[in-house]
């Protein structure tokens, strides 16, 4: 592993614990802002110093609090890219790549990293006079040339606009493949950790809520809360009313929903559970005579609309007791005439429902409505 | 000179157009008196006992060294009265036509003023590393402590002003300096030691080496307050003052 | 009607400008024709007491602004980076001579450093060590009151550097020292430079605390003002005053020149 983090803190009413490990790959730290991410870079780096924990970088300890150890971050081997860059004003785009340089071979070092950034033709060029994403990249070649196989990127992408950070995300997947590299990349932007994560780790008030295969925490979510936060629209809350054969039968409002035994947990008969189903995996159906009593359908009427142009998304009133969010595409919203009709059947496919336990820790973070974008 | 004119013009417009103004009723109750500062305190006391004699006058005092004072007057300051501590002073002021009047006021003896033991007589002056202060040559007591000092030879002088550690402007700051410990001795004014700190004591100078210096005083407006001023000085009573003061009086004269 | 209640203003603030330049232009205007028109100016520039007070002014200056550079640094840049308890009372207190009368910085460096002083006793007592009328005393008098402008501009300096590029530098793996060195100081640069020609300016100027605390000796403690300050009182009064003035005038308005040149190609060209 190239990165192996445990840490607990404490900073004024703000408690941090986390813990997780990074090999050849990249992780991103997900979340909204102060709930630890930038945080835990600054652990990294050892611009700050939690109360107890452990920090391995390339299986050497830089911190420990158990024998004291804790390297000033000058002598911790990485590349840190802060959120707003932090370009040294003063000194060109060459002169701050150079900056963290070390032993012989600097120039042709420096004229790779250009290389590799694009950048060879501003290397005289001052940060001011770049634009945001020359500026962005610069950046990048200044930790790249630390020769660190752990980088550090805070938000970086944040400020600059939708058609760079397309560019960007795409060239930090090259390098990653190219360099050989551990990155850790915090964002707050949802579909950016989805393209650039391969794991995920989803932060929410200081605490490190799961950490897994991109996939998983998108497919699975560990609880409401990261549900929540991983953009599913629908979350309902329902009991278990049987068990049998891998599958779930749960009674949620007035309608049986059939799920799949989620990994590692069994839910007994009887007990509360939440099932999360994102917006575009809900199907809508012509009305069928058949369909009440049939498991995982559903009637619902449209209450409200909303057309993006690709999709469209569309907010029922079912006999599940809570309003429904669909998400369909263009055209098959246009095949079905959905326009022209406002009631529905719903279907929730069994292999798309998501059954989470009820945990009181999320449960207190879930005021917010089921409904999050 | 055209510039000075049109200077002064332009700020006199300004300030007028500011809406300052001058109040020429008031000065004719105040008047100031520039006093050498050896005598600070007996024209203090002096300025209170004229103001208490004259209802409605009212003295404003500026002491300091009398070459400052001279030049301060020479460029136009504002006084109707100037003590000084040399006719030289008044001498210039009455070559530049700014006299109405002078009159001799006291006279006063030099004196060694020590702080430390080191020094027992006017010989020891010449001791090699003693801290010695005078005030500077542009200064009375300072030309009247050289010339003292070449009174007792050039050899003594040329010794005695090789142990100099500073010139001050004015007789007040000489002797503070050895109040202060600063310094090891200073030749000042016998009636400056008055008004000294019990640490010093005075070592006379022998009467041979003596320079007596002679102060005046020169009326220099024509408003009535400046002339009693003057005429309170040099009276009895003016003189009383000065002689509790340690200044040897000298009376009316002309 | 209108037009007038329009212009009044504009004519008042007209008016008050050109008092105000006219108040800070006419005294420069009157040294020089006094200077210019006056005989025995190029005398009075040229004696011997001229060149050793501008000698003994520029080389003393020059030492307390070294002396307030090279300590005044540090404690700046500590001030900015630590938080304790008091720290203001700290601030304050470094400040403090710039509002302070020089007479009154005098009297206090007396007080301390006299042979009667705090420190100065014992120092007397001890070693027979003595600073009072010595060319110490002037560098110190200088330091006194002109190292708070240039320990408040570096402050200031330091304060404006975002400390996120410091701490960016130590993950490139600068040390504290390099980080300084190579961000810090080119960062701040302008304002050490503008704080430490004020602090020079001071110390040149410097007439009081001198005059208390070292006295006037010429060659040794006799700085271009108080050499100024004496010329005064001597009986051909100004000319010799003035044309020191004018001489010291001159000195300072080329050192200031050279200090904004340093400080503009410093901060360098985009």
């Amino acid at each position: 592993m190239t990165l192996e983090f445990a840490a607990r803190t404490q900073l004024g009413d703000f408690s941090y614990d986390a813990r997780f490990e990074a090999g050849n790959e990249i992780v991103v730290l997900f979340g909204h802002s102060g709930a630890g991410k930038s945080l835990t870079l600054q652990l990294i780096a050892g611009l700050l110093q939690p109360d107890e924990g452990r920090i391995a970088i390339g299986g050497e300890a830089v911190f420990d609090a158990g024998t004291g150890l804790n390297l000033p971050p000058q002598t911790r081997r990485i590349g840190y890219v802060v959120q707003d860059l932090a370009l040294f004003p003063h000194m060109t785009v060459a002169e701050n790549v150079q900056f963290g340089m070390t032993g012989e071979g600097r120039e042709q070092r420096l004229a790779e990293v250009l290389d590799l950034m694009h950048l060879g033709e501003f290397r005289e060029r001052k940060p001011r006079s770049l634009s945001g994403g020359q500026q962005q990249r610069a950046a990048l070649a200044r930790a790249l040339a630390r020769e660190a196989s752990l980088l550090l990127l805070d938000e970086p992408f944040s400020a600059l606009d939708e058609s760079l950070r397309v560019e960007l995300r795409r060239e930090l997947i090259r390098l990653r493949s190219e360099l050989d590299l551990s990155v850790i990349f915090v964002t707050h932007d949802l579909r950016e950790a989805h393209l650039v994560a391969d794991r995920l780790a989803v932060f929410d008030a200081g605490r490190l809520l799961q950490f897994d295969g991109r996939e998983r925490v998108f497919r699975a979510p560990a609880n409401r809360r990261v549900a929540e936060l991983t953009g599913v629209a629908n979350i309902l809350r329902g009991r278990v009313v049987a068990a049998r054969d891998g599958t779930l039968t749960v009674e949620a409002g007035g309608a049986s929903l059939r799920a799949p035994v989620p990994n590692g947990w069994r839910p007994d008969v009887g007990e509360a559970v939440d099932i999360a189903i994102r917006a575009e995996r809900v199907n809508l159906r012509r009305l069928d005579a058949d369909d009440p009593g049939q498991p995982n359908l559903v009637r619902g009427t449209i209450r409200e609309e909303l057309a993006y142009g690709a999709t469209h998304t569309l907010r029922f009133e079912s006999a599940l007791g809570e309003t429904v969010e669909v998400e369909i595409a263009a055209r098959p919203y246009e095949v079905l005439g959905v326009g022209g009709q406002k009631s529905w059947t719903l279907e929730l496919p069994p292999e798309d429902l998501h059954v989470m336990a009820v945990s009181s820790d999320a449960a207190a973070g879930s005021s917010a409505s089921a409904t999050t974008a | 000179m055209s510039l000075r004119l049109a200077a002064a013009g332009a700020f006199t417009v300004a300030v007028l157009g500011l809406g300052a103004c001058g109040d020429g009723e008031e000065r004719r109750d105040t008047i100031t008196v520039f006093a050498a500062a050896s005598l600070t305190e007996a024209f203090g006391e002096l300025a209170s006992a004229f103001e208490a004699e004259h209802p409605g006058v009212t003295v404003r005092l500026s002491f300091a060294g009398s070459a400052t004072l001279r030049t301060q007057i020479l460029e136009g300051a504002p006084a109707d009265v100037f003590a000084s501590a040399s006719p030289d002073e008044v001498a210039t002021l009455r070559a530049a036509g700014l006299v109405i009047e002078e009159r001799a006021l006291a006279t006063n003896t030099l004196v060694v003023a020590t702080g430390a033991d080191a020094i027992e007589a006017f010989e020891d002056l010449a001791s090699p590393g003693l801290r010695l202060v005078l005030a500077a040559e542009e200064v009375p007591a300072g030309r009247y402590a050289r010339e003292s000092l070449a009174l007792a030879g050039s050899d003594f002088a040329g010794r005695v002003l090789a142990n100099v550690r500073s010139n001050e402007a004015n007789v007040r700051s000489t002797l503070a300096k050895v109040e202060l410990g600063e310094a090891d001795a200073a030749i000042v004014y016998a009636s400056d030691l008055r008004a000294a700190d019990e640490g010093v004591r005075a070592i006379a100078i022998p009467e041979r080496f003596q320079v007596a210096a002679e102060y005046r005083i020169a009326l220099l407006s024509e408003s009535d307050g400046a002339r009693a001023f003057v005429a309170f000085a040099t009276s009895p009573a003016g003189m009383a003052t000065l002689a509790r003061h340690g200044f040897t009086a000298v009376g009316v004269t002309p | 009607m209108t037009a007038l209640r329009v212009r009044a203003p504009q004519a008042g603030l007209a008016l008050l400008i050109a008092v105000f330049a006219v108040f800070f232009v006419l005294p420069f205007a009157g040294l020089l024709e006094r200077g210019i028109g006056g005989s025995g100016t190029w005398d009075a520039i040229t004696s011997d007491t001229a060149l050793d007070a501008l000698t003994l002014s520029l080389w003393t200056s020059a030492v307390a602004l070294v002396i307030a550079v090279v300590a005044g640094t540090p404690v700046a840049y500590w001030l900015t980076h630590v938080r304790f308890p008091g720290k203001g009372a700290v601030e304050a207190l470094i400040d403090l001579p710039i509002v302070l009368p020089p007479t009154i910085a005098g009297v206090a460096l007396l007080t301390a450093f006299g042979r009667k002083g705090l420190l100065g006793a014992p120092l007397d007592d001890w070693f027979g060590l003595t600073l009072g009328f010595s060319t110490v005393a002037v560098i110190m008098a200088q330091l006194f009151v002109g190292a708070p402008f240039y320990v408040r501009a570096a402050r200031a300096g330091f304060a404006g550097v975002d400390a996120q590029y410091e701490r960016v530098a130590h993950t490139l793996g600068a040390s504290r020292l390099r980080a300084f060195a190579r961000i810090v100081l080119p960062l701040s640069w302008p304002s050490l430079a503008a704080g430490a020609a004020l602090c020079w300016a001071r110390a040149l100027g410097e007439l009081g605390a001198t005059l208390i605390f070292a006295g006037n000796l010429q060659g040794e403690t006799q700085t271009m003002p108080l050499a100024i300050l004496s010329a005064f009182e001597r009986a051909d009064g100004l000319t010799a005053a003035v044309a020191l003035a004018i001489l010291l005038l001159a000195v300072a308005l080329v050192a200031l020149a050279a200090f904004w040149l340093l400080s503009t190609r410093g901060r360098g060209t985009p």
